[in-house]
C-alpha cells in the first residue's frame, strides 16, 4: 500500500498494509503445525535492537568527541570545559552499558535462561531511553551546526527517537 | 564466547551471605541506625571470625596472591576471580545493611593500600594481625578539613628524623578511624607530604599503628546515613613512626600515580556495595507492589506502560547496567587489564543510579515509604554517601573524560 514518510531511518521503508479477509494457505503458517516461539522471537529482536542503538549511539558519541577537540570557543577546545566534556564521558559509558545489557540479554537467550525474556525488555527499555539521551547530547555538543545537515549528528538523533517506536518486528 | 554466569564457588558464597544479610545484617539495621557510632557485638564477632576462618583473602588484603603483573613470562595469562567475587560479596552485605557492612572489623582501605603497594615485610607485619586474635579495624586517612576532592593539596607533613617519621596534621571523614587507632590494633594509613615544594611526587603513604603516641581521634562525625560506621576526625601531632612504615618508594619522584591506583582496585567494590542497597530498595517496592495485587507487565509496548511500571522497570534497568559496568571493571582487574577508567565510570555510574533508585523507592510507596516502618528512607540516606566518598560522582566522571579525550589536568580541569 503506501509507502509512510518517516522522520528517521528513511533507508528502511515502512510502509501501512491494510489485510481484508485475506485468505492464505494453512502452510504459511511461521514454524509450521507447532507455530513459533513469538516471545522469544519478541525477545531475540529486542536483544538486537539494543545493540543497534548502542551502535547509534557510539556512532553520535565519536562523532561529538572529534568535534569537541576541534572546536574553538573563548580561545580554548570546547572539550576543555567540564559542561561538554563531562556530557561525553556519560555518554561514553552509557553506550557501554547499553552494548553490555544487549550481549547479556543475547547470551540469556542463547543458553535459553529462563529470564531472557524479560531481560531482553529491561535491556530494549533501557536502550531505547539512552539512545535519545546520547544522540541528543551529541547534538547538542555540536550546537548550531549540530543541527545542520552537513554533519550527520541530526540524523542519528531522528534515528535514536525511532527505536522506543519499534514494537520489535522492525529489524527481521 | 563471552559468558555472564558466575562460576559455582561464588555463586554458593553469594547464598550463603544473601541468608547472613536477610538475617543478622537486617535484624539489627534500624538499632543501629538509630544508635549511631554503637558497635553491633554479635556482628562485629560473627564476621571477624569469618573472616579470620577465610584468612581476610575475602577481602583481597592476605598479601599471599599473585598480582596480574606477578605473573611469570610465558606462563599462560590466566584471568582470576578475586575482584568479581568481591564485587558480589560487598553487593550482598550492602543488601543486608550498608552501615553494618562499613562498620566490620577488616583491614579497609588502609589494608587495601598495604596489599596493594607493600613490601611483602609489610604485608606480613601488618596484614597478618587481621587473621589472629581480636577484632581490628584499618582505615586510610586522607582527607582533611581544607581539602578533599584535591587530594595533591594535603598539607599534613612527614619529617624524616633518623630512623623515624614525623607526622604532623588533621585527618577528618576516616572511616573506621577509631576502630582502627584506637579500639583495636589495628593500623591507619595516611597520606602526608615529605616535600611540598614538589607537589604530588611529594605525596606518600604512612602506616600509622594503633595506639601510637600523638595519634588522637578528636571527634567523631553525626551522619545522614551508614551511622553504624564511625567516621573520625583524627589529630596527628609529632606521631612518630618507624622509617619502614613508609608505603612504596621514599624517594621524591612519580609516586602519586602509584596511591592512586589502589582506587581502580576500591572503586568498583565501592559501586558493588551500593549495587546490594539499590537492590534492596528495588526489591521492597516489588514486593509491597506484588502483595498490593499489582503485576509488572514485561512486554507490553512501552507507550502502554503506566507511570508506575515505567518507574520500577527503569529502576531495575539502571541496576542491571550499573551492575554490568561494575562486574566488566572487576573482571578487567582479574584479567590484568587497566581498568581506571571502567573503575570509575561504573563508580560514577553507580552512584547516580543509586541516588535515583532509592529515591524512587521512597517516593513509589508514598507516606510508607517515608515513614520509618519500612527501611526504604534508611536505604535512602545510606546510598547517597557512594556518590561521594572514593571520589565524587564528579571525580570520576572527570577521571573518565580525561581518559576518553587524551587530556591531563591542565587541558580538563
Ligand atoms: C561518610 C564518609 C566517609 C568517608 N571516609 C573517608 C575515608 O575513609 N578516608 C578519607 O580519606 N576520606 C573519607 N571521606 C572523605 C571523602 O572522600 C570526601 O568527602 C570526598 O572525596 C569529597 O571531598 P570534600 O568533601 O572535601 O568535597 P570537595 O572536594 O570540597 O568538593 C565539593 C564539591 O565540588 C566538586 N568538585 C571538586 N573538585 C571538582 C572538580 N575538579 N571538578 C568538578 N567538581 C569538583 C565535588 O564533586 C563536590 O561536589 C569520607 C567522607 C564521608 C562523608
Amino acid at each position: 500500500m503506501n509507502a509512510r514518510k518517516t522522520w528517521g531511518i528513511k533507508a528502511f521503508e515502512t510502509a501501512e498494509l491494510k489485510l481484508d479477509n485475506l485468505e492464505i494457505p494453512a502452510e504459511n503458517r511461521l514454524g509450521g503445525e507447532a507455530g513459533c516461539d513469538f516471545k522469544r522471537f519478541a525477545a531475540l529482536c529486542w536483544a538486537a535492537q539494543t545493540a543497534m542503538a548502542a551502535g547509534v549511539g557510539r556512532a553520535s558519541f565519536e562523532y561529538a568527541r572529534g568535534y569537541a577537540k576541534e572546536r574553538v570557543a573563548f580561545g580554548e577546545p570546547i572539550a576543555h570545559r567540564q559542561a561538554i566534556a563531562f556530557m561525553l564521558a556519560e555518554m561514553c559509558w552509557e553506550v557501554d552499558a547499553t552494548r553490555l545489557l544487549s550481549w547479556e540479554a543475547a547470551w540469556e537467550l542463547d543458553v535459553k535462561k529462563p529470564d531472557a525474556f524479560k531481560e531482553a525488555y529491561l535491556a530494549k527499555l533501557y536502550g531505547d531511553q539512552q539512545v535519545v539521551w546520547i544522540t541528543d547530547c551529541g547534538l547538542q555538543i555540536l550546537g548550531g551546526h549540530g543541527y545542520i545537515r552537513e554533519h550527520p549528528v541530526e540524523l542519528w538523533l531522528r534515528n535514536g527517537r525511532g527505536f522506543a517506536a519499534f514494537e520489535g518486528m522492525a529489524i527481521v | 564466547m563471552i559468558e555472564f554466569e558466575l562460576p559455582d564457588g561464588i555463586k554458593n558464597l553469594k547464598k550463603m551471605l544473601n541468608g547472613l544479610a536477610g538475617g543478622i545484617m537486617r535484624k539489627w539495621a534500624r538499632w543501629a541506625d538509630d544508635n549511631e557510632h554503637q558497635r553491633v557485638d554479635e556482628w562485629t564477632n560473627l564476621m571477624w571470625n569469618a573472616m579470620k576462618g577465610m584468612g581476610t583473602s575475602m577481602f583481597g588484603a592476605s598479601g599471599k596472591e599473585k598480582k596480574p603483573g606477578e605473573q611469570k613470562e610465558g606462563e599462560p595469562k590466566k584471568i582470576g576471580t578475586r575482584n568479581i567475587q568481591l564485587a558480589v560479596t560487598v553487593e550482598e552485605l550492602g543488601w543486608g545493611d550498608a552501615g553494618l557492612y562499613l562498620a566490620m572489623p577488616s583491614p579497609g582501605l588502609g589494608g587495601a593500600a598495604v596489599a596493594a603497594a607493600g613490601t611483602p615485610e609489610q604485608r606480613e607485619r601488618f596484614l597478618k594481625r587481621f587473621s589472629e586474635g581480636k577484632p581490628k579495624w584499618g582505615a586510610m586517612a586522607i582527607t582533611e578539613p581544607g581539602c578533599g576532592s584535591d587530594s595533591a593539596a594535603i598539607t599534613t607533613t612527614a619529617v624524616r628524623d633518623g630512623d623515624s617519621w614525623i607526622i604532623n596534621g588533621e585527618k577528618i571523614f576516616v572511616t573506621a578511624g577509631k576502630g582502627a587507632a584506637e579500639d583495636s590494633e589495628g593500623l591507619v594509613v595516611v597520606w602526608a607530604t615529605v616535600d611540598k615544594k614538589a607537589g604530588r611526587a611529594g605525596i606518600k603513604s604512612f602506616i600509622v599503628d594503633h595506639h601510637t603516641p600523638g595519634m588522637k581521634v578528636t571527634k567523631l562525625e553525626h551522619k545522614l546515613g551508614i551511622r553504624a560506621s564511625d567516621t573520625a576526625a583524627i589529630i596527628f601531632e609529632d606521631c612518630r613512626v618507624p622509617f619502614s612504615n613508609i608505603l612504596g618508594d621514599p624517594e621524591v619522584k612519580a609516586g602519586f600515580k602509584g596511591v592512586m591506583a589502589t582506587f581502580d582496585a576500591t572503586r568498583p567494590m565501592v559501586a558493588g556495595n551500593a549495587l546490594g542497597i539499590a537492590r534492596a530498595s528495588l526489591e521492597e517496592v516489588q514486593r509491597l507492589l506484588k502483595e498490593a495485587g499489582v503485576e509488572m507487565r514485561y512486554g507490553v509496548a512501552a507507550n502502554n506502560l503506566t507511570a508506575r511500571e515505567k518507574d520500577v522497570m527503569m529502576m531495575e534497568a539502571q541496576l542491571k547496567a550499573s551492575r554490568l559496568l561494575t562486574w566488566k571493571a572487576s573482571w578487567m582487574a582479574d584479567a590484568g587489564i587497566h581498568n581506571n577508567m571502567e573503575a570509575s565510570a561504573c563508580k560514577a555510574k553507580t552512584g547516580k543510579a543509586i541516588t535515583w533508585i532509592t529515591q524512587k523507592a521512597v517516593e513509589l510507596m508514598g507516606p510508607l515509604g517515608y515513614s520509618r516502618k519500612l527501611l526504604l528512607e534508611k536505604w535512602m540516606r545510606d546510598g547517597k554517601i557512594n556518590d561521594i566518598f572514593e571520589g565524587t560522582g564528579q571525580i570520576n566522571t572527570l577521571i573518565v573524560a580525561r581518559r576518553i579525550l587524551d587530556y591531563g589536568r591542565d587541558e580538563l580541569k
